[in-house]
């Protein structure tokens, strides 16, 4: 597959081809990033989508000096942001589909529960402390590239990732669950 | 909390996705192995991450690219057709200009002429004397508005002649004398 500095440059040139293969290479990170951010199936499709067309109508200004899937969890980040503001709905519960209801051990309900209460306490953080966690737990990006795609420094995303575990660790522990040895 | 309590807090994120080289994973485990703080940490990230992202369906990741595709033709599109209307905007203008400039002109060449001042088609020579300007009643001359004929072909007894022989100066005179008698209704 051609790196993501190629196929930007094939875009500049005319070939829009090349921004199908950016959004097939990219959607999935996306989509489970302003899943995470909103959770809700339906507003992160729309986001995924905003965030590509943002992307399209930005990409002549890439100047390439931060990497592709940076800049575009910038645009991800910032998507969410301002959805969030349009709509205030951070505080929405899990969805449905993805907490099953069925027949199931005790210790595995316990641990399903405690799984639930640290992503609703998780959607209760304060933006910043949960796009910190977001990037950097789950979609695996180093303290640089979370730093860039937050538009702060790395020493901010530190200090917003380590406040925003702590505080979900304190909702754990207060809730009488303890973590697996 | 010692500095690599602190190293390894950092690393934690990229142990759990997989992403660290093989000496700082086998530092990571025998961290995590004898601190029960980072141990407890990296349950909790464990569990953050455990569950999955619904899938929204294959409809939607093949429909995502096309459209991103689409809006992107489009975008261009646009742009050629903005372009195209910044090259021809200022020829409208250069219409509205010149058609402006020679409105003005005309309101100026129409308010600079005096009802007094002599026509500009005044006669100075005989050269410059047009049988179509003097037109008296002749008989045998064709009706109408057509009176284009040859001084050779007027009756000799007609005064065409004597005034073709006349000087620039008897002309002057005599065109200020049938002005006068036009200024007084003659």
């Amino acid at each position: 597959m051609e790196d993501d500095k190629q196929l930007i440059k094939r875009y500049l040139n005319g070939d829009d081809g090349a921004v199908e293969e950016l959004v097939e290479k990219y959607q999935k990170h996306i989509y489970a990033f302003v899943y995470r951010m909103t959770n809700d199936i339906e507003e992160a499709k729309d986001l995924t989508q905003e965030v590509f067309i943002r992307a399209v109508n930005g990409i002549s200004g890439f100047r390439m000096e931060s990497s592709f899937k940076t800049w575009l969890y910038r645009i991800a980040v910032n998507t969410s942001i301002n959805h969030a503001r349009r709509s205030r709905r951070y505080e929405s519960g899990i969805e449905e589909s993805v907490v099953e209801d069925r027949a199931e051990a005790l210790s595995d309900m316990i641990e399903r529960e405690k799984k639930d209460l640290v992503r609703e306490g998780l959607a209760r953080l304060p933006e910043r402390q949960r796009i910190a966690i977001v990037l950097r737990a789950y979609e695996g990006l180093s303290c640089r590239e979370t730093a860039l795609a937050m538009g702060c420094s790395e020493g901010a995303v530190k200090a917003h990732y380590h406040n925003g575990v702590k505080r979900l660790r304190e909702i754990v522990t207060e809730a009488g669950y303890e973590f697996r040895p | 909390m010692n500095s690599g309590h602190d190293d390894i807090r950092e690393l934690l994120p990229e142990y759990l996705n997989g992403l660290l080289s093989g000496s700082a994973r086998r530092r990571v485990e025998a961290h995590i192995e004898k601190c029960r703080d980072c141990r407890d940490e990296f349950s909790l990230l464990s569990d953050l991450t455990s569950t999955g992202v619904p899938d929204p369906g294959e409809d939607f990741w093949k429909a995502l690219p096309r459209k991103a595709t689409m809006h992107s033709r489009n975008r261009r599109r646009r742009d050629r057709f903005h372009l195209k209307s910044l090259l021809l905007r200022p020829l409208p203008a250069a219409a509205a200009a010149a058609a402006l400039l020679f409105i003005v002109s005309f309101a100026y060449m129409i308010a600079n002429e005096s009802p007094g001042s002599p026509p500009a088609t005044a006669p100075t020579t005989t050269a410059a004397i047009d049988p179509g300007d003097i037109v008296p009643p002749i008989a045998g001359l064709p009706a109408g508005d057509d009176l284009e004929f040859e001084l050779a072909a007027l009756p000799k007894d007609s005064y065409y002649e004597e005034i073709a022989s006349l000087s620039a100066e008897e002309l002057d005179s005599l065109y200020e004398a049938l002005e006068n008698e036009e200024l007084k209704g003659g």
